[in-house]
């Protein structure tokens, strides 16, 4: 055995060379430059904020199956705060504050929640770990890229206050001017939009500074042998992700103090002259709100990916390790994760079929956009043949990622019908949508990260969580997912336009109440099941099973580090040998994985390949 | 006239969990009830709640003669379970106007409804001769007439289940064919619907002050003084009729942020003028109160006699006060709500011409011009010479509408809601009150209510009216160049 | 067989699915009734061509999924398959996908051109209104009866709101603007949308096969008010159109002397006062 072998020397712990100086607890747990603090740090803001995001999608889902009706806590506050909101009416929400609600659900949950857990709290706790780097390439920045998100997250919270608690942004999180330019054009578009703006600002601050630390560490710390082919599909999917980011986010903050000098300084970009909007004077100016959707598209579509292909990465490693076999194709899943972010800068323009802009790039968008879906299935096929012929054993892990395979099949084949401008012409803003962008989101990159988080838990902590609280939070959410977003697809074909506060005054649309009806008790079943997930996080951290430092005899170089893994993360800068899905391999008995680290004795040649490219 | 009757409307409750009172939409005192002494303001609150009820628990003040609409059906089974029948002897007939109902059945709130009247005998109504009162309709009512709750009523079925007051469903003593009539009604669904459409920029007291409304620039109308701008009454008549009110609801004010509801059925929107009428007299009742009290008791009066007397003293005045005016006053309140609202839709006083429009042609608008420019009508000194609403009055200080002498503290032109309003822009062909040249002659005619834009009906003859507003019409159209 | 639970789950819901969408039309849980325009039919036609695609997919992907799984939990083996994969297969299914990806994308141009560019616009369409939607109504312009729509108001146009008369049977073309923020012009059961964009003017055309009124709802977020943009779309003979045309003429034209010629139900609704 190879001293060069951590995983084969558990004894080891003590042995430390990069010594365990005492830090004080500020900068040990708050101000940590610790990639591994950092990204906890992420992962229970971003779970704070998922519950945050949630709450307010059950006020909007309350709203659409019982309209007017008392909202269940919203009156309980109003009465209690005494506000002048919503007493009068009897604890019902205005008009105005369901447009906040969805607007303010869909910021917190992809600006807040799901862009930050996945890059920001999976991409900082693995990176280094899966490349075998003790740290990131710039610490401090990573640092600041966490405290970059407080001050987003107060702006956002800031934009519900600023007017009184009844004005948050009401523009949608696309926050299309007109309506987002002019301060009197919508309640919640004085200062609470311009509080949002700069929320946005921050947060996009805090990405490009996580991007920026990614790409350089991934480019310059892999550890010896750990060749760009050998990496795991997690980090070129981190690795890309950053890309996207820097590229594409440039042009998103551009746009955003844009909106803010047009709204704040009296620059004009998006309003055009001659517009009488609540009943002020007319506007003055010559912009053109067609160049915000192209901008905020042009940043927002490959923010799905962004938002998407960290999770497909986990997913693949997480069903690598719990099928015992090597990934189906690992080359093809890297090209066609390439294939996405590069075709994903092509395609925004499929969110403007109706938009008004030239025809002529509908069509073109729509090549690109159906163009977009073949990587995507050919991951889809992929992941099956992954589990194809191997050993199948079904724990929490397991499950949320076949969820996450299954949920995105959905998702991506909805999809379809949209990327046909034609069918579009009719889906376009309706639930359709609304479903279509749930299975991606939720379905897909939310079970990955549900997955992920028990996964590498015993990394992050060094205890397991619970499998059985696990199973039965999957399950409620799973069926609760379904129940809330599965019917979705109906009421858009019933021509269910979003964001109505009261659809039901339509004649077209009234029977649909009961379908919404059970999509909220839906809803509700997977809000709750939440606190499953929460609860099990928190108590498995005190008392979870010791799990030691390969706790799913996985074959990734984090799991030869401790658990968790000190300052600096390994006994023993690794070697790298080998990709990472060696699982079920020949060449060793009596087990079935192969770590990266591991330097087989030369009976065969096949099992090591040299250990540093020369 | 029966509906003179107390009547108890028990409103669905609006909240999830059923009757919680706590969370159902509520009625808030005006500001200048606010203003008086608490004692006072008790009793106002009192009466208004007596006589009004909240927005759940509709209640039509005895004094107020007015009506406030009706379903009327005819009984066809009874049965199948007691205290249901169904209404109409045919297939097609249920309570007519079916539409209401069945808007209204479809959200589920007729529940608890409105009072069942019913006659013995077919074709005799007792209860329309005018001559019963309040005692005849009640728990113990004469013979011919019953009295019941609705409980439910199902439009596909047309199966009406009904309670009597304990709740408990109602022995039945009506045969087929009697007149059923679900008294009330409309102005249940009126609220209904009003707490759907309207309420979020009027507010649950029709003060304009609805959630919504804190944002706009026009406000939202405030009921509550019986004022409404656009109206096709005169300007001795202060009240809008039900036309006017219809008509606004239908088609919207257009420049402001009032939509037209055109595709509400005209049942529903005849529905919600009713309940907007209801709110608006009891804004004026609280008001007429206010105006009652407030001189003595309100809290500053209060502050100012306590040099001289204790609070008992002032106290024990107060219920002396009460106890020997309130019923007299309250009668009289009660008779000039009905006077004003009766006389608006009286068909003498809608503002017709008799001389049709003068047909359009440059000599008329000339003349029109010169009258609008002129010294005689002073159109220009507010709307501006060239009609975009810039005058000199609108950067002056002018006095208060309706209080000459009184001058405002601020430049600009008021409405006795205390805006500032904006003489209309005529250059852009956007006219609230309707662009037909009707709407424009009774504009000038007779002004719009509650602003400065006065009544020129007696300044003005038909042909001078008619040129002005065909000036009015053209002015969209013209080049300012032309007009120079 | 407690260990084929899960792989029964993953199938058990992928079946409900299904079910969902073959029991939806007769639920009333399918379009807001068949499209009533020849255009809305071309995109039903798009619609149920993709529908189908992405069903056999669906189903084979899932049947795949559940398959593998199934096989999975029953295997006894020491060790599992140790593949790296299949090139053969990985360009059978990048090839095959691209097909009929390729295939659904260029079946598809001639229904947009269509739609979208004028010169592809069925011939004699002519703008019958301008349609200006506002926050929270369509208002609508006619021209006068026998006269062309100009782009800029005229004397004689006439005025309606949230009511929009057109001729069934012949393509129909309107100017859509806004007169404040974004808003889009939706008529669900005849499958037209179009935002309107601030500053711009779109002709959007469609026809009507048949004649009755059609529910027109607003389709991009305009403010509080979004969802209370109800207007409808009348279709209706040409004779009716016309007649419509000169009741709105008359009505608009109402001095409170000269009465109206009263005819059908629309100037009840219009203005009541002369209906007394």
């Amino acid at each position: 055995m190879s001293a060069l072998n951590p995983a084969a020397d558990l004894s080891a712990h003590g042995h430390d060379d990069h010594g365990h100086h005492e830090i004080s607890f500020v900068k040990k747990y708050i101000f940590s430059t610790d990639h591994k603090m950092i990204g906890i740090q992420f992962l229970l803001t971003t779970l704070i904020m998922l519950l945050v995001g949630g709450s307010l999608a059950l006020g909007v889902r309350f709203q659409l199956a019982w309209p007017w009706r008392a909202m269940p806590v919203v009156s309980q506050v109003a009465e209690l705060v005494g506000g002048p909101n919503f007493i009068a009416e009897g604890g019902q929400i205005s008009p105005e504050f369901y447009t906040m609600l969805f607007t303010m659900h869909a910021s917190v949950m992809i600006f807040l929640v799901i862009i930050p857990i996945l890059a920001g709290a999976f991409g900082n706790f693995l990176i280094p770990l899966m490349i075998g780097a003790d740290d990131m390439a710039f610490p401090a920045l990573n640092m600041m890229s966490y405290w970059f998100m407080w001050p987003a997250i107060i702006c956002f919270g800031l934009s519900f206050t600023v007017e009184g608690l009844n004005a948050a942004p009401a523009q949608g999180w696309t926050s299309y001017p007109v309506l987002s330019a002019i301060r009197d054009s919508a309640p919640g578009a004085g200062d609470a939009q311009t509080w949002w703006l700069l929320g946005l600002t921050l947060v996009g601050v805090s990405s490009m500074m996580g991007s920026v630390n990614y790409m350089t560490t991934i480019i310059n710390m892999r550890a010896p042998g750990m060749t760009l082919f050998r990496m795991p599909l997690t980090i070129w999917s981190m690795f890309i992700t950053a890309i996207l980011q820097a590229f594409a986010l440039p042009v998103l903050t551009a746009a955003g103090f844009m909106l803010l000098t047009e709204r704040t300084l009296g620059f004009n970009f998006f309003v055009p002259g001659g517009l009488v909007v609540n009943d002020g004077d007319p506007t003055v100016g010559g912009g053109q709100p067609l160049l915000w959707q192209h901008l905020f598209w042009f940043y927002s579509h490959p923010a799905v990916y962004i938002m998407l292909l960290p999770a497909m990465g986990m997913v693949s490693d997480m069903l690598a390790c719990k099928v015992r076999k090597p990934i189906f194709g690992y080359k093809p899943m890297v090209y066609s994760m390439a294939a996405i972010a590069g075709l994903g800068f092509i395609v925004w323009g499929h969110h403007m079929f109706t938009s008004g802009m030239n025809p002529a790039l509908g069509m073109t968008f729509m090549i690109s956009t159906m163009m977009i879906a073949l990587p995507s299935a050919v991951k889809v096929f992929n992941w099956i043949g992954t589990i194809w012929g191997g050993k199948v054993v079904f724990d929490t892990v397991t499950l949320n990622c076949v969820a996450f395979v299954s949920m995105f099949i959905v998702g991506g084949l909805s999809g379809i019908f949209m990327a046909a401008v034609p069918v579009d012409i009719y889906f376009h803003d309706t639930y359709f949508i609304v479903a279509h962008f749930h299975y991606v989101l939720f379905g897909a990159t939310l079970f990955g990260c549900f997955g992920a988080i028990h996964f590498w838990f015993p990394k992050m902590f060094g205890r397991l969580m619970s499998d059985r609280v696990g199973r039965l939070h999957f399950t409620l959410t799973f069926i609760g997912f379904n129940g809330t977003f599965f019917p979705m697809h109906l009421l858009g074909i019933a021509g269910f336009p979003r964001r109505y506060a009261d659809p039901y005054i339509h004649p077209y649309m009234e029977h649909l109440m009961p379908m919404n009806q059970f999509i909220t008790i839906c809803a509700v079943i997977m809000g709750v099941a939440q606190f499953l997930l929460i609860g099990n996080f928190i108590v498995s951290i005190f008392t979870g099973k010791k799990a030691g430092r390969n706790p799913w005899n996985a074959n990734g170089l984090e799991w030869t580090a401790p658990s968790p893994p000190g300052h600096g993360n390994f006994d023993i800068l690794p070697v790298v040998y080998r990709g990472p899905y060696e699982y079920s391999s020949p060449l060793v008995d009596g087990r079935d994985f192969l770590m990266q680290t591991e330097l087989l004795p030369p009976a065969g040649d096949a099992g090591n390949e040299p250990a540093v490219d020369s | 006239m029966n509906r003179s009757t107390c009547l108890i409307l028990l409103g669905a409750a609006l909240s999830l969990s059923g009757c919680d009172s706590s969370r159902a939409p509520s009625f808030q005192l005006s500001e200048q009830s606010q203003e008086l002494s608490g004692f006072a303001q008790e009793k106002v609150q009192g009466e208004l709640e007596a006589g009004f009820g909240t927005p759940s628990e509709l209640v039509v003040w005895p004094q107020l003669e007015v009506d406030f609409g009706q379903y009327t059906g005819t009984v066809g089974k009874i049965g199948p379970r007691p205290g249901t029948l169904k209404v109409g002897a045919s297939d097609s007939d249920g309570l007519s106007p079916a539409s209401t109902l069945a808007s209204i059945s479809r959200l589920g709130e007729l529940r608890g409804a409105a009072i069942v009247v019913s006659t013995a005998q077919p074709g005799v109504t007792p209860l329309e001769s005018g001559e019963s009162t309040a005692s005849d309709v009640g728990p113990d009512a004469t013979e011919k007439a019953d009295v019941y709750r609705v409980a439910s009523y199902d439009v596909e079925s047309r199966l009406l289940s009904v309670v009597n007051a304990a709740g408990t469903p109602a022995q039945l003593s009506m045969a087929e064919g009697d007149t059923v009539k679900i008294v009330g009604g409309v102005l249940q669904d009126g609220r209904n619907l009003y707490l759907r459409h309207c309420m979020h920029c009027h507010g649950v007291s029709g003060d304009g002050e609805g959630p919504t409304a804190q944002y706009f620039r026009v406000r939202p109308r405030d009921y509550r003084q019986g004022v409404i701008k656009f109206t096709s009454t005169k300007a001795t008549v202060p009240r809008p009729s039900r036309d006017d009110l219809f008509r606004i609801v239908k088609l919207g004010v257009p420049g402001t942020y009032m939509p037209s509801f055109m595709l509400l059925p005209d049942d529903e929107v005849k529905a919600i003028v009713e309940y907007v009428r209801w709110l608006a007299m009891r804004g004026e009742m609280e008001r007429k109160l206010n105006a009652w009290l407030s001189l003595d008791y309100s809290q500053a009066a209060v502050q100012d006699t306590l040099e001289n007397s204790s609070v008992a003293e002032i106290r024990a005045g107060f219920d002396e006060v009460w106890a020997d005016e309130s019923s007299g006053n309250i009668e009289r309140y009660g008779e000039e709500l009905q006077m004003d609202w009766q006389e608006a839709d009286k068909p003498e006083s809608v503002v017709n011409p008799i001389l049709p429009r003068t047909p359009v042609s440059s000599e008329s608008i000339k003349r029109g011009r010169d009258i609008f420019v002129g010294t005689k009508a002073k159109c220009a000194s507010c709307h501006g010479e060239t009609g975009r609403g810039n005058g000199p009055s609108t950067e002056g200080i002018n006095d208060l509408p309706g209080q000459p002498g009184v001058k405002a503290d601020k430049a600009g032109l008021f409405d006795i809601w205390g805006n500032i309003v904006k003489p209309r822009d005529l250059t852009t062909g956007v006219f609230r009150g309707g662009r037909r040249p009707i709407d424009i002659y009774r504009r000038v005619h007779s002004g719009i209510k509650g602003t400065p834009m006065q009544a020129f009906g007696t300044t003005l003859n038909e042909e001078e009216i008619w040129d002005v507003v065909n000036y009015v019409l053209s002015v969209p159209f013209n080049d300012s160049s032309n007009v120079h | 067989m407690v260990n084929k639970f899960w792989p029964l789950f993953f199938m058990f819901w992928p079946i409900l699915a299904i079910v969902s969408f073959v029991i939806a039309p007769s639920m009333d849980w399918w379009f807001p009734g068949p499209a009533m325009s020849k255009f809305g039919e071309q995109i039903d036609n798009l619609f149920y061509l993709i529908l189908v695609i992405v069903a056999v997919t669906f189903v084979g992907t899932h049947v795949a999924l559940g398959y593998v799984l199934w096989r999975g939990v029953d295997n006894r083996d020491t060790k599992a398959w140790f593949s790296h994969g299949s090139h053969n297969l990985e360009v059978l299914w990048s090839i095959a996908p691209a097909g009929i990806l390729m295939f659904i994308s260029l079946y598809q141009l001639d229904v947009w051109m269509q739609f979208r560019v004028k010169s592809h616009f069925p011939e004699g369409t002519t703008p019958i209104a301008e349609v200006t939607a506002r926050q929270f109504e369509w208002r609508i312009r006619y021209a006068a009866p026998g006269k062309k729509l100009m782009t800029t108001p005229q004397p004689d146009d006439l005025y309606t709101v949230n009511d929009l008369h057109v001729p069934f049977g012949r393509p129909v073309s309107i100017r859509l603007r806004t007169m404040d923020v974004q808003h889009s012009f939706f008529v669900p059961e005849l499958r037209v949308k179009q935002d309107a964009v601030p500053g711009t003017v779109i002709p959007v055309w469609f026809d009507t096969m048949r004649p009755g009124e059609y529910d027109l709802t607003c389709a991009e977020l305009c403010g509080w008010g979004h969802y209370k943009m109800r207007g409808r779309v009348v279709a209706e003979k040409e004779s009716g159109f016309q007649q419509y045309l000169l009741t709105l003429q008359a009505e608009q034209n109402f001095d409170g002397v000269t009465r109206p010629e009263h005819s059908g139900a629309q100037i009840a609704e219009y203005g009541i006062e002369d209906s007394q």
